[in-house]
C-alpha cells in the first residue's frame, strides 16, 4: 500500500510532500525527496499510512533530503545528520521513523520492545532474542499454523501491563527464511530492500493472509514470553526451558529503547509484566516443530 | 556498597543494576538478602542476620555469606573495608 502524498511539510528552507502514517494514535510525517527511500518506508509501514490532512500540524516529523549528492537527515527532535550513499540514508531515514515512532509512544506511556509476538489461543506471546535468533522467522511459522499476527518486530504493550497492540509493520523476509517456509515463494518476485537488517522482502498484512492464512490481530492481554535461543533450522528439534522473572525481565529490557535511556524504570515496569505471564527460554528448532511445541506448551496447565 | 547500584526484587530472584559501571546482575534471593542488609555491617554480623532470618545455624550460612560477597567484590559493586 502506497500513501498517497499528504500534507506539505517545511523543512528548513525546502518545502517537501510528506507522507504520514498513525501508530495507535501518533503521526507521524516523513517529508522525503528520494524516492527510493519513501518507496522503503511505505514498504514497511503501508499498514499504517493516514490519509493525507492538509494543514494539521504534525506530532513528530522525520526528513530526509538530497542535495548536490548529500543526503540530510533530520530526526524528530531536529537533529541533523547527512549520509554519503543513498543506502545509507535508505537505513538512516528507517532507523529515524522507528526512532519517533518508539519515542511518541513512550510519551503515551505506551512501551515498545524490538521482540515479535504473536496471539495463538488468545493469548499474546512475545518472542524475544538478539538479531537472527529467529524472531521473523518463528512468528511466521506461527502464524502459518494458526496464530494471528500482532508483530514481528515491534512489541507494544500498552500502558496498562497488559495488553499487547498490534503492530504490523511489514514482515521483512530473508530470502533464506522462504527455504524454511515455502509458502513465501510469491515473495521473491518482490523487490528487496536493506533497512539495516541486509536484502530483505516486504511481506504486508494483505500478502500474510495470503501466503499464510494469518489476519492481524487486535489489542490482546499477554499471556507468555518466549526468550529465542540458537537458530532456525530445518530438522532441528526445538527444547524449552522454565525461566525465572528477572532474567525474562533483563532480556526484555535489553530489547527495549527505553531502557537506554533508564533501565532501573524500564525494568521496573517489566518485572510485574513479566511477573504475571509464563516463561520460557526456547532453543528453536525446525520451524514447524518450534510452533507445535509452542503450542503445547501454551495449551499445558 | 558502591554508589549508583540499586536492587530490584523479580519473584524468586533480583537484579542488580550498577549504574556507573553500566553492568545488570541477575542475582538469587539470599544473594538479594546480603545485599539488603550488607551496608556498614561485618561479614559476621551479615551471617547473623542470614542465619536468624532462614532459621538456619550460622555454620551453615557463613560459607554462603563469604562467597556471596566475594562474588560482589568482584563484580565491584560492594567495597571490603579491612
Amino acid at each position: 500500500m502506497i500513501a498517497s502524498p499528504a500534507a506539505v511539510t517545511t523543512t528548513g528552507e525546502v518545502t517537501l510532500p510528506a507522507r504520514s502514517y498513525r501508530f495507535h494514535g501518533l503521526a507521524v510525517d516523513v517529508a522525503c525527496d528520494v524516492p527510493v527511500a519513501a518507496v522503503a518506508i511505505d514498504a514497511s509501514f503501508g499498514a499504517f499510512a493516514l490519509d493525507p490532512r492538509p494543514g494539521r500540524p504534525a506530532e513528530r516529523q522525520v526528513s530526509l533530503t538530497r542535495s548536490d549528492g548529500t543526503y540530510r537527515l533530520t530526526d524528530a527532535s531536529g537533529r541533523v545528520a547527512f549520509a554519503r550513499t543513498e543506502q545509507a540514508a535508505v537505513v538512516g531515514l528507517f532507523d529515524r521513523v522507528v526512532r519517533a515512532v518508539v519515542d511518541g509512544l513512550a510519551d503515551r506511556g505506551i512501551l515498545a520492545i524490538h521482540a515479535g509476538a504473536v496471539v495463538l489461543r488468545g493469548q499474546a506471546l512475545l518472542l524475544a532474542g538478539p538479531s537472527g535468533a529467529g524472531k521473523s522467522t518463528l512468528t511466521m511459522a506461527l502464524m502459518r499454523n494458526g496464530a494471528s499476527w500482532l508483530t514481528d518486530e515491534l512489541a507494544v504493550i500498552d500502558r496498562d501491563g497488559r495488553t499487547v497492540l498490534p503492530f504490523p509493520r511489514s514482515l521483512h523476509v530473508r530470502p533464506d527464511t522462504v527455504t524454511l517456509l515455502p509458502e513465501l515463494a510469491p515473495v521473491l518476485t518482490r523487490p528487496r530492500y536493506d533497512l539495516g537488517g541486509g536484502s530483505e522482502f516486504s511481506l504486508t498484512p494483505a500478502d500474510a493472509l495470503v501466503a499464510l492464512g494469518s489476519h492481524v490481530a487486535g489489542p490482546t492481554p499477554l499471556g507468555g514470553v518466549v526468550l529465542l535461543h540458537g537458530t532456525p533450522g530445518a530438522g532441528r528439534t526445538p527444547h524449552l526451558a522454565p525461566v525465572g522473572v528477572a532474567v525474562a525481565a533483563m532480556e526484555l529490557a535489553h530489547g527495549a529503547p527505553a531502557a537506554a535511556e533508564d533501565l532501573d524504570a524500564t525494568l521496573a515496569r517489566l518485572i510485574p509484566i513479566v511477573a504475571g505471564v509464563r516463561r520460557v527460554r526456547l532453543t528453536v528448532g525446525d520451524p514447524g516443530a518450534t510452533a507445535h511445541a509452542l503450542d503445547d506448551w501454551l495449551a499445558a496447565p | 556498597m558502591q554508589p549508583g547500584v540499586s536492587l530490584q526484587r523479580a519473584g524468586d530472584e533480583a537484579i542488580l543494576h550498577d549504574r556507573v559501571g553500566g553492568q545488570a546482575h541477575v542475582i538469587n534471593a539470599t544473594a538479594a538478602h546480603v545485599w539488603e542488609l550488607a551496608d556498614g555491617q561485618t561479614i559476621d554480623e551479615l551471617a547473623t542476620a542470614l542465619a536468624t532470618a532462614y532459621d538456619q545455624p550460622i555454620e551453615r550460612v557463613d560459607p554462603d555469606v563469604r562467597r556471596i560477597v566475594a562474588r560482589f567484590g568482584e563484580l565491584g559493586v560492594l567495597t571490603l573495608e579491612p
